[in-house]
């Protein structure tokens, strides 16, 4: 049986576990960037690359389960990507946009870029595009259905669970369990398919360090938009849309910590502070 | 109640294929007798003056049919939409997302406010984890698909659409196999004071103990995902981005390290109070009170003070005998 082809976008973003106060607005060009501040890859995508080591788990006494990985970005970061090799990716390839970037938020030239990535990795197609329910730094899901719609094959948000059903000799379907606000929907489409995954998967495992130094000796290759052949003049996001803000929000909540002499003395200070404050608001 | 659409509304062909500036789309769920439910209430009131020329489309009829990404973007397409609005939640996560992809237009989720502007509309919408509001302009030119943040209450009156649209959904390529439904229907929604508890309770006695807690401050019980996904408790009790999204008055963490997910669920309750053993852990820096220390400690000097001050004078509310058990 061929091997099972499949694809995990991933993407670098700042860490979305440090505090705001650490992250900082440009005033002209509206990036955001934080002092000491470490990237991350953002953590939707990780649980994409466990949707795909689960998958060759599931495979694992019959079939072969190609893992490719790809991002974009400016700036990437090896060292993370040494981490998506150490666990389990055959291959990682990048685009580094760091000269000509995608505006924050443009879903449709992020779609075509990846698009253009994925073809220069698996030429000769593949099964399976995983990517993660929602980025970090937008916030958005919007790159995983556009890529769908741009090549003209299914689409299915939001997976809890996701595995392959064999079903004849070329007509594998993806079965995947879609989060509902009730409960789920087990859902299937025939490959190739765009799955975008949920936390509900679990995360990659940790590594043990042999594993990062195995890793330094796989595949791992850096492209610019130029040899990908999809460089643009960096522009605003489509002309029909333009960012015109980045506003903290105005309700940062600023900690204030009781303590005591030990955790029940605090535990007595804090329930009087909740009282003083439900007093003081009439309830 | 499907009103006809008006036959002599130019098509979307007639005006070049750009969308019509004026037509806006309501996507929602409405009663037999024409009510919208609260979450589609609620998108009503968020769009204002925009609502003047809005029509609805009813999801009620289609829960769990696949095709209705494709049939909403060939609505929208037909009737030259340029705005599409829906509330909310993990069904409209996907809808949302897969509409503006079919449609080619621009995908703007828990949008908090669509105001309208010289070019066409000004929104507002959470970016990086809720740290910062993105302020867009987006042109009537394009397809634009909202998803409204069902905690952003605007406090507008939902004004009427001016018609339905029907739904005839096709079968594709996605087939559903199965509809599974958990007790993870929220019901924390009127809860005024919440306590929730996390993966540091560490099991299902240690809820029992938390309860004492939620008795003392006649709050209803939720938890983080962790605690329903190990079955601790019913998924019902279940805040994040899936799961029930609140508002409460007061909102208390225990043991919960606060992930953007479970923050997403709770993140506009007025007063936030965080209790965890780990000084690192985000939930203290998205808190207005907190304790470090040992939630059991902390927790039984609460209840000793709020026990002894009377602040709930009623009777515990929250019946725990009628919980499913996990």
């Amino acid at each position: 049986m061929s091997a099972l082809r499949v694809v995990v976008a991933v993407k670098q973003v700042l860490d979305p576990e440090a505090p705001p106060s650490l992250l900082r607005v440009d005033p002209d060009t509206l990036e955001v960037s934080g002092r000491g501040v470490a990237p991350r890859l953002d953590p939707y995508s990780m649980h994409a690359l466990q949707a795909a080591l689960g998958l060759r788990e599931q495979c694992a006494q019959h079939r072969e389960v190609e893992i490719h990985v790809v991002g974009i970005g400016p700036s990437p970061a090896r060292n993370l990507y040494l981490r998506v090799l150490a666990c389990g990716a055959d291959r990682v390839a990048l685009l580094d946009t760091t000269e000509d970037p995608v505006a924050f938020g443009d879903a449709w030239v992020t779609a075509d870029r990846l698009i253009a990535l994925i073809g220069h990795v698996r030429p000769h197609g593949w099964d399976l595009l995983l990517v993660g329910r929602r980025a970090a730094d937008t916030n958005a899901a919007a790159v995983g259905p556009a890529i769908a719609r741009l090549l003209g094959v299914p689409v299915i948000t939001m997976a809890g669970a996701v595995r392959i059903a064999d079903s004849g000799a070329d007509c594998d379907r993806v079965v995947v369990d879609q989060l509902t606000d009730s409960g789920s929907n087990v859902l299937s489409a025939p490959v190739p398919a765009v799955v975008s995954v949920s936390h509900e998967v679990g995360d990659p495992p940790v590594v043990p360090f042999s594993n990062m130094v195995a890793a330094k000796k796989m595949p791992l290759e850096v492209l610019t938009p130029t040899e990908l052949e999809r460089t643009r003049v960096a522009e605003p996001a489509s002309p029909e849309s333009r960012l015109c803000g980045i506003h903290p929000r105005d309700d940062q909540r600023t900690c204030e910590l009781i303590e005591g002499p030990d955790a029940r003395d605090a535990g007595r200070a804090l329930a009087r502070r909740i009282v003083d404050l439900d007093h003081s608001r009439g309830g | 109640m499907v009103e006809p659409v008006n036959p002599d509304t130019p098509s979307v062909e007639d005006r070049g294929g750009a969308p019509d500036p004026e037509s806006v789309l309501v996507v929602g769920c409405w009663d037999a007798d024409g009510r919208p439910d609260s979450g589609t209430a609620g998108v009503l009131a968020a769009l204002g003056d925009l609502t003047a020329t809005a029509r609805g489309v009813d999801l009620s009829a289609h829960d769990g049919d696949p095709g209705v990404a494709d049939a909403v973007t060939a609505l929208i397409r037909r009737h030259g939409c340029s705005i599409v609005a829906m509330a909310g939640g993990a069904r409209t996560e996907d809808l949302a997302a897969r509409v503006a992809a079919g449609t080619d237009g621009l995908l703007a989720l828990d949008t908090r406010a669509v105001t309208p502007c010289a070019s066409g509309v000004r929104i507002r919408r959470p970016t990086f984890g809720g740290a910062f509001d993105a302020e867009i302009e987006v042109e009537r030119s394009r397809v634009l698909v909202v998803s409204f943040d069902p905690c952003a209450n605007t406090g507008a009156t939902p004004t009427a659409i001016t018609g339905m649209l029907p739904v005839e959904t096709e079968p594709g390529h996605v087939r559903l196999v199965e509809q599974r439904r958990d007790d993870r229907t929220p019901t924390l929604g009127g809860a005024r004071r919440v306590v929730a508890g996390g993966r540091g309770i560490g099991g299902p006695g240690g809820f029992d103990e938390l309860a004492a807690l939620a008795d003392a401050l006649d709050a209803a019980m939720a938890a983080s995902r962790p605690p329903c996904d190990a079955g601790w408790v019913p998924g019902r009790l279940q805040v994040g981005i899936t799961g029930a999204r609140i508002a409460p008055e007061l909102y208390v963490a225990v043991g919960i390290s606060g992930s953007v997910q479970h923050r997403a669920g709770m993140h506009a309750s007025r007063t936030v109070v965080a209790i965890n053993s780990d000084p690192e852990a985000p939930m203290l820096h998205h808190s207005d009170l907190a304790v470090v220390g040992d939630w059991h400690e902390v927790v039984a000097g609460m209840v000793e003070v709020l026990s002894g001050d009377g602040v709930a004078p009623s009777p515990r509310r929250h019946d725990r005998s009628t919980e499913a058990q996990p």
